[in-house]
């Protein structure tokens, strides 16, 4: 078995063979992390919160751009991905499953996720933060819904 | 009341909610404890606070926020002196401690003293009977804004480029 510092860096390449900055926190949790999940759960019972528990290995962005690998944090590595990776903006009305989201705030990228559905309103897989991943409506996350993009990578 | 005494149940859940360090400094810079600990402590016990929990590992969910909860009530103070101390100190387990450190100076602007004066007002008891109250004086403080995230970051853009060789 390799030893694996608690906290370090994977190799994550952009389709330009650019490096991603990210880092995994395989830290045990902490004491409050669980009630949180917990809390969140209450406070969002439309979601379906998936039974995953607290972590830090990844975030929603590591979620939605490196297969749940690790947590990306930063807003560049964010804009470099979307654009080494050739996403293309998608209008609402066209957003299909499959497609992305990214909620912004004064340009930080403060959440992403994937679109798993459409009816009519985009129905969102994502992970909260250091809490569990949750399946949501567009709007309905602790999240700024007022500025969304739609992204679809083009092949 | 010490930093330590306030009630940091509200940011713990900030801190587990934020995907980006800009998310936490924005929801914490909202939120009334943070505000409260800047109003009821001084700077000087603020880092005290700071550089106890920065060199304790934190076991708990409060613990975790407490160095970003102090970060940030030192911004509503109004000269820079505190907050940039604290960004000079070393946090090397707090993987976003710089990054918004940096982002609140840049976004730092001093606090605005105000002072008002107000006429008194003229009570009329009776006909006979005129009160006069003192003129007061009111202070309002004005803090700055935090502005968009307009941080400085070590990370570059893209170097390499798709090149399609005919």
């Amino acid at each position: 078995m390799p030893i694996l510092f608690p906290c370090s860096e994977i190799a994550l390449h952009t389709r330009c063979e650019n490096q991603v900055e990210n880092e995994i926190d395989r830290r045990s949790l902490r004491h409050g992390d669980e009630t949180a999940s917990r809390n969140f759960q209450k406070q969002y019972p439309k979601g379906v919160h998936r039974p995953t528990s607290p972590s830090r290995k990844y975030n929603c962005h590591g979620l939605t751009f490196a297969s749940r690998r690790t947590w990306i944090w930063k807003p560049l590595e964010i804009a470099k991905i979307l654009k080494d990776d050739d996403y293309e903006t998608v209008e609402l009305k066209d957003v299909m499953p499959g497609d992305i989201v990214v909620y912004s705030q004064d340009g930080d990228p403060e959440h992403s996720g994937i679109v798993i559905s459409r009816d009519p309103v985009p129905t969102i897989l994502s992970k909260w933060g250091a809490a569990h991943e949750v399946i949501h409506r567009v709007i309905d996350c602790p999240y700024n819904a007022a500025q969304i993009t739609y992204y679809r990578i083009k092949t | 009341m010490t930093p330590n005494d306030f009630d940091l149940t509200q940011p713990s859940l900030i801190f587990q909610l934020a995907n980006t360090p800009l998310f936490l400094a924005r929801k914490l810079h909202a939120d009334p404890e943070v505000r409260a600990i800047a109003d009821n402590c001084s700077t000087e016990e603020i880092l005290a606070a700071l550089k106890t929990s920065i060199s304790a590992e934190s076991t708990t969910a409060v613990e975790a926020v407490r160095p970003y909860v102090l970060l940030v009530a030192l911004w509503f103070k109004p000269d820079i002196d505190g907050l940039q101390e604290a960004v000079g100190m070393s946090a090397p387990d707090l993987n976003w401690y710089t990054y918004i450190g940096n982002a609140l100076m840049i976004s730092f602007s001093p606090v605005q003293t105000q002072s008002i004066r107000t006429p008194g007002r003229l009570h009329f008891s009776s006909v006979t009977d005129i009160n006069l109250s003192p003129v007061q004086t009111q202070s309002i403080q004005t803090p700055g804004r935090l502005h968009s995230p307009s941080v400085t970051e070590s990370s570059q853009a893209s170097t390499n480029q798709i090149i399609i060789v005919p």
